[in-house]
């Protein structure tokens, strides 16, 4: 079973070619409005990625950063932006963002950081369990 | 006068005598009669000579007939006379041929003129010298005229008895010497009036009061000469210290004219300017400093005709002899000439008539070299126009990005799921528009920073806005401002294409820098709008640039447009001064208003091209 994506990008034709570039190796879904995507995240609730241009029409994409993360917290978040800049990435690390990325992106790149990340996930998954499972014992 | 004589004859004798003053010739002869006095003085006639001997006649003296004068005139000197005179003195008959027909005797000559006045008689009739010597006394001889002058002869001597035989002879003895003697006159000229003397008297006392009058009124007229000189004098004082505050003003002001006159002349010699003035026949009368080196002419004084020379030669040759015409003025006109080593200068230049009544006599060309000018204008232009374009292509190289992205996506998905058919079709559906986004932003930007050159074409206004709302979209998206157009479609001007979007663009920047201050006073993340928009009025084409930023106090706004004014850190505050002066170049006119911390809107209104 492929790891699902959510990519949310103002731009159509960025939603259409990395939907195409990433869909043999992702179940891949694509969204315009960043409201629509925060929908599908509440509703669907098992993407374990999701990339995320940081200027959406007039929406600030960090406020949906941190719309996603409490929805999913767990959800691997990768940060794409035109206008990129040292203060805006900070804020996105600080914000939970996995990598923050410049476009125009290159696609192996991404790949690497998408499986960076979704590895970044399952780890982060698998120290909450074993810290959960730990907490049982000691409970016991 | 008859006492006097006695006296006088009394001390030549050694007579004492003691005089009874009594009201009648009868009385005294009657008292001479009976012994009670020895003599009776002023006896006259024979009709008293059976009391007495007189003696020889001591005065002499004739009748007269005195009346009123208003009789005379009256034209009654025929009418009947009721008249006064003294008993026994004038014979009945002469009284009837003199016209009385009443009569009132008196008893002496000195009672004659009172009874006139008591009985309201209307005549004399007596002996003339006493009647005048009376009428003198009174100080009324001028009612009175003299009807009859020598009505009889009447001797007056002094009666003695007839038995005192010896004093009559001493008597006449006494009265003989001093008729001879010079004393007799002067009694008798005492006391008689005579005719001549007396009317040499009424001519002094007509001359004296002539004089009198005359004196008066020389005394009144000096009096009132000095009193005129004297108000003459304060007036014509006063006049004269006007006239003097008025020539002291008139020094001032010639001092002053003549200092203006020489201030000018100094202004005209040592003016950066060319000036020149000229006659009708473009014979040069006056020309200065600057005016002789922007043409090489050597000696200022030398005779020349305008038309001779370069540049004026030029310029009267594009004003043409209307200029000439009474009314015709150029102000800030411009001609670009090529000058000897092929390069182009730049000259501006006034045409202004001198006027004498209704006849233009010359007209007075100023010019300027305005190359240099131009040439810091449109560096200055440039400068401006790179901050705007630095700005500008910050957008844009971020805004390029997005379309990058797709382009580069789609050519790795080319190559390696070329043959997958839905690839095949997204990337012809996708990538032609992203690469027509990119040229349109290169196009636009391009457009925006071509070099400047004016040229005037029918301009479409919402088209221009659309390229500049195109440019400054990047900025925008940066700043997640908001941009509203309303643009009336086919509204095109008269206008240089370059110079709209380089106003529109600044007005448009200005508008992101002053809302990106708004954001960073009032930390807040609102969203914040532009607004442009294009409407038709009345013939003209309104166009306003509507922006939520900080806005601006009453100083910004008054001074905005000023060069070099400006409230930003960066720029050198010609923005607005450059929009202006290419609002104006293109025939239209802007306005502002704004509020502080509330918005700022700059209104500019073209007049709409002919259909």
């Amino acid at each position: 079973m492929k790891p699902r994506l959510l990519i949310i990008d103002d731009e159509k034709s960025i939603c259409v070619s990395l939907s195409l570039a990433l869909s043999p190796s992702f179940d891949v879904t694509w969204v315009t409005d960043p409201d629509e995507g925060l929908e599908l995240l509440r509703s669907q609730g098992d993407f374990s990625l999701l990339i995320l241009d940081l200027v959406i029409g007039d929406r600030d994409g960090l406020e949906v950063l941190q719309a996603a993360k409490e929805v999913d917290s767990e959800i691997a978040v990768i940060v794409m932006t035109a206008y990129g800049s040292i203060r805006s990435s900070v804020k996105a690390m600080k914000a939970g963002a996995f990598t923050y990325l410049s476009k125009p992106l290159d696609i192996e790149e991404l790949m690497v950081y998408i499986g960076q990340a979704l590895e970044f996930r399952s780890l982060n998954q698998r120290v909450s369990y074993l810290s959960d499972v730990l907490n049982t014992r000691d409970q016991y | 006068m008859h006492i006097d004589l006695l006296n006088a004859i009394a001390e030549n004798r050694g007579y004492v005598l003691e005089y009874l003053p009594m009201d009648s010739t009868v009385q005294c002869v009657d008292m001479l009669e009976q012994g009670q006095v020895d003599l009776v003085l002023g006896v006259s006639g024979d009709r008293y000579t059976s009391w007495g001997d007189l003696t020889d006649p001591v005065s002499t003296s004739s009748l007269c007939m005195i009346v009123e004068s208003n009789r005379i005139a009256q034209g009654q000197s025929k009418a009947a006379y009721c008249a006064v005179f003294e008993y026994g003195m004038v014979p009945y008959t002469m009284m009837r041929n003199l016209g009385v027909n009443k009569y009132c005797a008196v008893g002496s000559q000195a009672q004659i003129l009172e009874a006139y006045r008591r009985q309201g008689a209307d005549a004399m009739v007596g002996i003339k010298d006493s009647l005048l010597y009376q009428m003198e006394q009174a100080g009324n001889s001028k009612e009175f005229t003299i009807l009859h002058n020598h009505l009889g002869t009447v001797s007056y001597g002094v009666m003695v008895r007839p038995e005192d035989r010896e004093l009559l002879h001493s008597l006449n003895n006494a009265i003989a010497q001093l008729k001879a003697s010079q004393q007799y006159d002067t009694i008798y000229d005492r006391w008689v009036v005579k005719e001549d003397t007396r009317q040499m008297q009424s001519l002094i006392r007509n001359i004296m009061r002539v004089g009198g009058i005359a004196a008066l009124a020389v005394f009144a007229y000096v009096l009132l000469s000095t009193r005129m000189r004297s108000v003459l004098k304060r007036q014509v004082e006063a006049q004269t210290q006007k006239i003097q505050a008025a020539n002291r003003e008139l020094e001032v002001q010639f001092n002053q004219i003549c200092n203006e006159n020489e201030l000018r002349n100094r202004i005209i010699r040592h003016s950066p300017s060319g000036m020149l003035l000229c006659d009708g026949d473009y014979r040069v009368t006056l020309i200065n400093r600057s005016a002789c080196q922007m043409v090489g002419l050597g000696d200022p004084a030398k005779e020349v005709n305008a038309l001779e020379l370069p540049i004026f030669r030029e310029i009267l040759q594009e004003v043409g002899t209307g200029i000439f015409e009474l009314g015709n003025h150029l102000e800030n006109k411009r001609i670009t000439l090529p000058q000897a080593g092929g390069e182009l200068a730049s000259f501006r230049y006034s045409a202004n008539q001198i006027v004498l009544g209704d006849t233009v006599t010359g007209v007075l060309l100023t010019v300027q070299d305005i190359t240099r000018e131009e040439q810091e204008k449109r560096e200055s232009f440039e400068a401006e126009k790179n901050r705007i374009l630095n700005r500008i292509i910050a957008g844009i190289a971020h805004e390029i990005r997005n379309p990058l992205m797709s382009i580069r996506t789609f050519a790795t998905l080319i190559e390696s799921q070329g043959d997958n058919r839905q690839v095949q079709e997204s990337f012809a559906q996708y990538v032609p528009g992203e690469v027509d986004r990119i040229n349109k932003l290169i196009e636009n930007l391009i457009h925006y920073a071509k070099p400047f050159k004016r040229q005037v074409v029918e301009a479409d206004v919402a088209e221009i806005i659309e390229e500049c709302a195109h440019l400054v979209k990047p900025s925008l998206r940066i700043n997640k401002f908001r941009l509203e157009l309303e643009l009336e479609q086919g509204l095109t001007i008269d206008a240089d294409r370059t110079q709209m979007m380089q106003v529109l663009m600044n007005l448009m920047m200005n508008g992101i820098e002053a809302m990106e201050k708004r954001r960073n006073i009032q930390k807040s993340s609102d969203p914040l709008t532009l607004r442009v928009t294009a409407q038709e009025r009345d013939g003209h084409v309104v166009v306003r640039v509507w922006d939520q930023g900080v806005g601006m106090n009453l100083e910004e706004r008054e001074r905005c447009i000023e060069p070099f004014f400006t409230t930003k850190g960066e720029g050198i505050g010609l923005g607005l001064a450059l929009c202006a002066q290419y609002v104006h170049d293109n025939q239209g006119s802007i306005t502002l208003q704004s509020r502080e911390m509330e918005f700022t809107e700059f209104i500019l209104t073209f007049r709409r091209s002919a259909a």
